[in-house]
């Protein structure tokens, strides 16, 4: 596994386009709502901003009342002393002046008031001014009372127009006075309205941009569901065509992989479509299915392409793609490949819990925009559907493999079960006839032809002895139930045991046997009975199947790992294309089979015990007459692995 | 008793014994030839023309079943009579036999009046 630390970069940010729809109104409303914070904050400030100005206005309005005040006071107090004057009565001069002293005390309280409560700093300073005629006025009132109790009307008099003087002053001062106050009213006022108006100005604005932003982020919300909805929509659809292969009648495991690779280029709108195999243990990768359109893409790029994207996938066990490789700093690095390969999506998917490879969708230009969830949702889909279908189909190809095994192997029972009734049939059909024909002949035949009746039976029973013996070792070896000695043992003495036996046999029927054995160390291990089983089977077939007068060879050679031993005769011979299957159970050559004997079963006998001895047995034509029959048997057996026998 | 020479058998064994088993039977009171295997029994069934053959079906060269095709579909030798005689005992092999053309398929080990009778019943 090739680990790659890049692969992050091709893994598709997950976009949820609804968690994008909530993001996006409750940052709008938040907006909104700071906003409305904004408006309300300044409405109420603007409130009470307002309340102290009109708190301000009403002290202003007070104090210029209070000030007129003032000027009414002096004015009746100048008016009570021109009265005093123009008083003869002393009563009545009295009252008036007591009058005058109250309006003095009023004046006092009205100064203490305005001075203490409403006067600011630039008030007190004009006032200073003020205070100066005020007291002239004072002493002027003084001196004319002072005259008039020392009964001087005509010196009091004559200070009246002093007083008047006086009290224009005043009159003038004051109204200075209460002009500055109105200036103040004014200023407050005018700074009022300009506030309001600001706070108008921004109160409009923050409205117009909150109801513009809420128009903007409904707009948007609803756009995004509605592309939202269309994409669910052809989402759907897309899964209904991936569901509609799966659900084809008909039609072939193989078909249906082929058919997914055509669909997935339609909805994914790619070119080229593969599905690779990687076989972990020798780290290599085949291309197993595959389908192309449009512009053909070069081979060498294609697999290496492929082979990156088979081991991320694998290592990442996740969707990877490349909307433009052109943008990716790791692909970028091999500029040939990109040539024919701009974007790329692949999927892993698995096989009876293992990973098995991964379904790779390769394109010539760049997937635009790009690739999105939904897509790699799909191609997630369409590789696990793979998975499941070639799981299914190395099943059915498992099954279909099992099922033709058993059948394979009930036929061949049956087969075998029809050889074996025929062959134990053969000898007792003879048995039955001849000792028939000894019953009802009885009294008719002479007795050389009783003789051969009883000759005929001893035969065949022999030889239904023989096959049943032969079908017994032929069960055990199969069974693995025949058990071996193996020991150190000289193959010079075994062959030339055999030879003994059957030499008899031989001159009977007119054979020499020749036998070269150039074995000078022949000693290893075998099983001296079986091998024994073996040559007499091989030369008994070849004295019962050669002409008379001719010659039977028998070669041993050893070299350093076996022992090659030949037994070649002048017979019959085996055609060419019966030369394996003689070694199968009741298999005889058709130039063999003329009822000489034999069970059909020795050669297969042969054949079981040479390869327990991990060796080889074959026959051959010989290139004028008859066969041969060679066999190789390992000198150490456990360094040589079973072989098939050629 | 009916004259030996007309009563033709055609037997067709390539096993010794059973040639032997079927000479013992029929060399009294048949005119009967023997061959050891199929190409042999079409080689000279044609000039000898037996009444029956007495056909083994496990044969050299060519099996019972496929001479017994080749007798039914030769206008000539239709009428030849055909008792197949194997040790193949299975239901299977029996109908395949039927099927090739034969008229009758004995087992071995056989009854020998059985066959008697059965060859005896076609010249009569």
């Amino acid at each position: 596994m090739v680990i790659c630390p890049y692969w992050k970069i091709y893994k598709i940010t997950d976009m949820n386009r609804g968690r994008q729809s909530k993001k996006l109104l409750t940052l709008g409303f938040g907006i909104i709502g700071l906003l409305f914070f904004v408006f309300s904050f300044g409405w109420i400030y603007t409130i009470h901003d307002g309340q102290s100005w009109i708190h301000k206005v009403i002290k202003e309005k007070e104090e210029e009342k209070l000030v007129s005040d003032l000027k009414t006071i002096t004015l009746k107090r100048n008016i009570a002393t021109v009265r005093m004057i123009l008083m003869n009565d002393a009563f009545d001069r009295d009252e008036q002046y007591m009058y005058m002293r109250s309006l003095g005390a009023e004046f006092i309280r009205i100064r203490q008031l305005l001075e203490k409560n409403y006067f600011d700093e630039y008030d007190i300073e004009y006032w200073k001014g003020i205070r100066q005629p005020i007291s002239l006025g004072e002493r002027v009132q003084t001196k004319i009372v002072e005259l008039l109790v020392e009964d001087k009307k005509k010196e009091a008099e004559m200070h009246v127009n002093e007083l008047f003087k006086m009290q224009d002053n005043i009159n003038s001062e004051l109204n200075n006075l209460n002009n500055l106050v109105d200036q103040k009213v004014n200023t407050v006022i005018r700074d009022v309205k300009n506030a309001s108006q600001v706070y108008y100005y921004i109160a409009g604005l923050t409205l117009l941009i909150a109801i513009v932003t809420g128009f903007i982020i409904i707009r948007y919300v609803f756009k995004n569901i509605q592309k939202s909805e269309k994409l669910l929509v052809e989402y759907g659809y897309k899964i209904r065509e991936i569901y509609n292969i799966s659900a084809e009648a008909g039609t072939s495991n193989e078909d249906q992989i082929q058919h997914m690779l055509v669909t997935g280029c339609q909805i994914l709108d790619m070119d080229h479509a593969y599905i690779v195999q990687a076989d972990s243990v020798n780290n290599s990768k085949r291309i197993i299915y595959e389908f192309s359109r449009g512009v053909e893409i070069n081979k060498q790029s294609i697999n290496m392409i492929n082979n990156k994207l088979c081991d991320f996938s694998l290592y990442s066990n996740n969707t990877i793609s490349m909307y433009d490789m052109d943008k990716s700093i790791f692909w970028r690095k091999d500029k040939s490949l990109l040539n024919d390969i701009r974007a790329c999506i692949s999927s892993p998917f698995k096989v009876d819990n293992e990973n098995y490879g991964v379904l790779c969708f390769l394109n010539g230009k760049p997937h635009k925009p790009t690739f999105t969830a939904e897509d790699s949702d799909l191609v997630k889909l369409m590789s696990s559907w793979i998975g499941f279908t070639v799981e299914r189909n190395i099943d059915n190809e498992r099954q279909i493999q099992l099922i033709d095994e058993a059948e394979k192997a009930n036929i061949a029972k049956s087969e075998f079960l029809g050889n074996m009734s025929h062959e134990l049939r053969t000898p007792m059909h003879a048995i039955l006839s001849y000792s028939g024909f000894g019953i009802t002949r009885f009294k008719t035949a002479d007795d050389e032809k009783k003789l051969n009746y009883f000759i005929k039976i001893q035969k065949s029973a022999n030889s239904l002895l023989f096959l049943l013996n032969d079908i017994l070792d032929l069960s055990k070896l199969q069974a693995d139930k025949m058990e071996f000695d193996f020991s150190e043992n000289n193959f010079n003495g075994t062959v030339a045991d055999v030879i003994d036996e059957l030499s008899e046999l031989a001159i009977k029927n007119s054979l020499s046997i020749e036998y070269t054995l150039e074995l000078n160390d022949a000693c290893f291990s075998y099983d001296n009975g079986r091998i024994k089983q073996v040559i007499r089977n091989l030369l008994s077939n070849a004295i019962k199947f050669s002409s008379k007068d001719s010659v039977i060879s028998i070669e041993a050679v050893r070299d350093e790992s076996s022992v090659h031993f030949c037994i070649s005769d002048t017979g019959v011979g085996i055609p060419e294309e019966e030369l394996i299957e003689i070694f199968d159970k009741f298999k005889q050559s058709s130039k063999t089979k003329t009822g000489a004997g034999g069970t059909g079963l020795g050669l297969a006998i042969c054949r079981e015990i040479i390869e327990y001895h991990h060796g080889k047995i074959w026959a051959e034509s010989n290139l004028i007459d008859g066969a041969a029959f060679n066999v190789v048997i390992p000198l150490n057996l456990e360094n040589v692995p079973l072989q098939e026998v050629s | 008793m009916v004259n030996s020479m007309n009563e033709k058998i055609l037997i067709v064994e390539d096993n010794e014994v059973n040639l032997d088993i079927f000479k013992e039977i029929f060399e009294d009171g048949f005119n009967i030839k023997m061959v050891t295997d199929g190409q042999q029994a079409l080689d000279v069934i044609g000039e000898y023309m037996p009444k029956v053959v007495l056909l083994d079906v496990m044969m050299p060269n060519m099996d019972g079943y496929e001479v017994c095709k080749r007798i039914r579909s030769d206008e000539s030798m239709k009428h030849i009579k055909v008792i197949m005689v194997s040790a193949r005992a299975m239901e299977s092999e029996r109908k395949k036999g039927i099927e090739a053309g034969a008229d009758e398929y004995i087992t071995k080990p056989f009854n020998e009046d059985a066959l008697l009778d059965t060859v005896r019943s076609y010249f009569n």
